[in-house]
């Protein structure tokens, strides 16, 4: 699972009717030492109802298509999980 | 299955209900000496790992679908079907 934070939401009406109704959010990657962005971008399903800005990790993969919202459809991506802090030896570098 | 070593925990409470319950911790990966590589992934923790530890994680499916792949008497049953990546610990 990568961690990642919420940076807009991607809309498109003309798509594959399996991932109608499903919410596209675009997510930049982010390194947890410092909590900046890497600049890599992704779009990912979302099944935890994340909003902008919020930390979050995504699971890539087979993984992606394991969860309510996402099974049998064809994701690549899916936010599993919205987080509420992170620490690293023992000194909390996020709290939301 | 990758080399990793354990930086921090992760916490969350609106999370699949998939992994609900399960430690998530901060890994970070490195090489076979324990040397990071500064690329950082979240884990879902099956074996009690701590800070400082070096583990070896697995991903994909084999997170998944393979309790029995590896260090098998460690392994936790009840993950089949989960979006999960998996740990399990190494010796240094």
């Amino acid at each position: 699972m990568i961690l990642a934070k919420v940076v807009g939401t991607v809309v498109s009406t003309r798509k594959e009717p399996k991932i109608e109704g499903i919410k596209f959010l675009l997510l930049e990657k982010i390194d947890p030492s410092n909590m900046q962005g890497k600049g890599d971008y992704l779009v990912a399903m979302d099944s935890v109802g994340a909003g902008l800005g919020e930390v979050v990790f995504f699971v890539a993969g087979s993984s992606s298509r394991m969860t309510d919202t996402t099974e049998g459809k064809p994701s690549d991506a899916t936010i599993i999980s919205i987080v509420d802090s992170i620490d690293i030896n023992g000194e909390y570098v996020y709290k939301k | 299955m990758i080399f990793g070593k354990i930086e921090g925990t992760v916490v969350s409470a609106q999370i699949d209900k998939g992994i609900k319950g399960k430690k998530c911790l901060l890994v970070q990966t490195c090489n076979h000496k324990g040397d990071g590589d500064g690329n950082y992934l979240v884990a879902v923790d099956l074996i009690g790992a701590g800070v400082e530890e070096v583990v070896i994680i697995s991903q994909g499916i084999s997170a998944i679908r393979s309790p029995s792949f590896t260090c098998s008497s460690i392994f936790t049953t009840g993950l089949e079907g989960t979006p999960v990546c998996c740990l399990s610990k190494t010796s240094t």
